[in-house]
């Protein structure tokens, strides 16, 4: 009988275990469904780096400053302020003690360590974690270059960190070539200089003894195209950015040529020009040969630009009566408008993802700087001023830098960045006055 | 094998049995016995119900073993007492000075009543598992809303949508290890596991100090699928 009223209980104990984990597993988990969080900068905690060595230790400090100066450019993260720390990183390959990043809130930790060898070759590695989930993002990483190079070793580190966070390639260890332009508004002298995305590093490419405008990039960032008025009249140049060599690409005497573009290849420049008051399309190889026209209408076009593919060009013209943007084959053909909104569009850019076109849109006498699907669908406007013109993507299609002059007799052109949800604007930093920003590709 | 291991692994074997039993429709075979109880009770609560009333009718040994799927017939095993002589039909027969057990009186009677009438005597039923409001569970969405930062998302990240499993503590914590993705839609597996990543970070960062949630209705979220659409976060 003991016995079984002991099968009993257990069978009692059991069944009711079965009701309670059945009922339970029959519903399932718990469901939820968010449909809305909060779009702000990610906090991040990145103590000095180690210096490895007593040679080490300003550009250990350097070094850091610039990652974390990278990633707050960018809207998207936030640096915690050293004072806060409670952890002290002591040693490179030391674990992480999460807790204590977690209680300061820094969702994304990054140690790392600077060395200087004597011959001048400095290292850089580092690592990063994930504070709540208490994981590494991926590896450690290491750079290795000259003291000379230590701030692209810097932007290295945060492309690395940007990428593992947001998926994106990152965008720091570029340059941009634009105009530096000095003296009065009605005198303005003009040099082709070219400095780090940052505005570090700033070099002179041309002297001011003629005009200079409009520069590109070659898809490798080693040439820039730009149109100087050396002769007197419009014509396009080739500069080697290492040599600071120049060339004229030789178009026929007597004929404008301007807004020139490299094909994704780098071997086909487009270009304008202009005869008897109406502007067309060309293209002809950067190593010289027979230009090939693509347009052939009574108006003005001019600002071409390739599809990343190569396959289109985007272009304005203003056949219809007004300044609007329209897309053709890029040998040449029939084109298609993309822009009815209100007012006049012009420059446009196709994005390096291929998904977007910038452009600057005038209406109601303001300027703007805009996106818009390859379509024309879904237009955007990131900006808003007196003037604002001429955009340029950042290599991973995040960014956008133009130039904003300001009114006035005293108004000079700056460079300014914008993400393309449209915040994030920032003067980028320059000494003097400076226009027609081209960003180039992230360098090797 | 002494008694109270033995009485929790039979506790856990028949567990699995019986959910595993119900999964596929089981129910008591015709010849086991008592084919009256097949109707008496609602189909979750056939089988415990079956076997009180078989074991109140002391029924003897080989006639419930052959009547009943292997596993239960495991678990009568292991139920069992450890010595063999024990272990037979004699040994669960009324010996001298025993009492007869009659099943239409006393206790036993009154369980077999109960039954035929569909109550279900003591802890047999399975008890409701209390649910959550409507409430509770937007209070538990917007909890885990102002930590579900999109900011750092990439375009794909941002057209991805993510469902996340979660262990959670009796006191509403997450278990860090517990998290996976376990589906997404819209994006690539590099952009799943970017949008993962974020919405990881959203339920331990806000569930660090434990989400409001009623311990009594525990078992209903004790496991947990945040889905994280960002339709509303992407980039007009």
């Amino acid at each position: 009988m003991t016995r079984l009223v002991n099968l009993v209980l257990s069978l009692m104990l059991a069944a009711t275990l079965v009701g309670l984990t059945g009922a339970a597993r029959a519903q399932g988990p718990l469901r939820i469904e968010i449909t809305e969080g909060v779009i702000e900068p990610l906090p991040f905690a990145a103590p000095a780096f180690l210096p490895e060595n007593a040679g080490a230790e300003t550009l250990a400090v350097q070094i850091t400053q610039v990652i974390a100066d990278d990633l707050v450019g960018t809207g998207l993260f936030r640096e915690i302020p050293a004072g806060a720390f409670i952890s002290t990183v002591t040693s490179f390959s030391s674990p992480v003690q999460y807790s204590d990043w977690k209680a300061i809130n820094a969702q994304a930790l990054i140690t790392g360590a600077v060395g200087v060898t004597s011959d001048g070759r400095v290292t850089v590695k580092f690592r990063l974690f994930d504070v709540f989930a208490e994981n590494q993002l991926g590896d450690g990483l290491q750079f290795a270059g000259t003291t000379a190079s230590w701030r692209r070793m810097a932007h290295k580190v945060a492309d690395a960190i940007y990428q593992r966070i947001t998926g994106e390639g990152g965008y720091f260890d570029s340059r941009v070539v634009f105009v530096s332009e000095t003296g009065p508004k009605n005198a303005r002298r003009k040099r082709l200089a070219i400095m780090d995305y940052d505005g570090a590093n700033v070099q002179f490419l041309t002297d001011s003894s003629s005009i200079v405008l409009a520069p590109r990039f070659s898809p490798t960032g080693d040439r820039v195209l730009y149109t100087s008025y050396e002769t007197g009249f419009p014509q396009i140049y080739l500069l080697d950015v290492e040599t600071v060599g120049t060339r004229s690409l030789g178009q026929q005497t007597g004929t404008l040529t301007f807004a020139p573009r490299f094909s994704p290849d780098g071997s086909t420049v487009v270009y304008s020009v202009s005869q008897g008051g109406n502007s067309d399309i060309y293209r002809m190889p950067v190593q010289g040969g027979p230009e090939t026209r693509l347009t052939s209408t009574p108006s003005i076009e001019t600002a071409p630009s390739f599809s990343p593919d190569g396959g289109s060009i985007v272009f304005e013209s203003d056949r219809s009566g007004t300044q609007q943007l329209y897309v053709m084959p890029a040998s040449g053909g029939e084109a298609t408008r993309i822009s009815f909104g209100a007012g006049r569009y012009g420059t446009p850019v196709w994005s390096p993802r291929g998904d977007l076109i910038a452009f600057t849109k005038q209406n109601k006498g303001r300027f703007h700087i805009g996106v818009m699907r390859v379509d024309g669908s879904e237009e955007r406007l990131l900006t808003a001023s007196f003037l604002d013109e001429g955009p340029t993507w950042s290599p991973n299609g995040r960014v956008i830098m133009f130039t904003r002059e300001s009114q006035g007799a005293s108004g000079a052109p700056s460079l300014y960045s914008v993400d393309i949800s449209g915040r994030n604007l920032r003067r980028v930093p320059t000494e003097g006055a400076a226009s027609d920003p081209a960003w180039s590709p992230l360098l090797p | 094998m002494t008694r109270a291991p033995r009485m929790i692994l039979c506790i856990v074997i028949t567990g699995w049995a019986c959910s595993a039993a119900f999964a596929q429709g089981y129910r008591p075979p015709r010849n086991a016995g008592l084919p009256e109880l097949r109707h008496a009770a609602r189909p979750s609560n056939d089988l415990a119900t079956y076997w009180v009333g078989f074991l109140f009718l002391n029924a003897p040994v080989p006639q419930y073993l052959a009547g009943f799927p292997p596993v239960i017939a495991m678990w009568l095993f292991l139920g069992a007492p450890p010595d063999p002589k024990v272990f037979t039909p004699m040994a669960i027969t009324p010996g001298a000075g025993a009492r007869e057990p009659d099943p239409a009186s006393g206790e036993i009677g009154q369980a077999v009543d109960d039954a035929l009438q569909g109550r279900t005597p003591g802890p047999v039923p399975a008890p409701e598992t209390p649910s959550l409001t409507r409430a509770q569970q937007d209070r538990l969405r917007l909890a885990v809303l102002p930590c579900w930062n999109a900011g750092v998302l990439d375009s794909e990240a941002l057209m991805t949508t993510v469902v996340v499993a979660v262990s959670m503590h009796r006191d509403g914590r997450p278990e860090p290890g517990s998290l996976r993705l376990v589906g997404f839609s819209g994006g690539s597996d590099a952009a799943a596991r970017r949008a993962f990543e974020a919405a990881r970070r959203a339920i331990l960062r806000c569930g660090a100090n434990g989400y409001d949630l009623p311990i009594e209705a525990y078992e209903r979220w004790r496991e947990i699928e945040m889905t994280f659409n960002p339709e509303s976060m992407r980039i007009e």
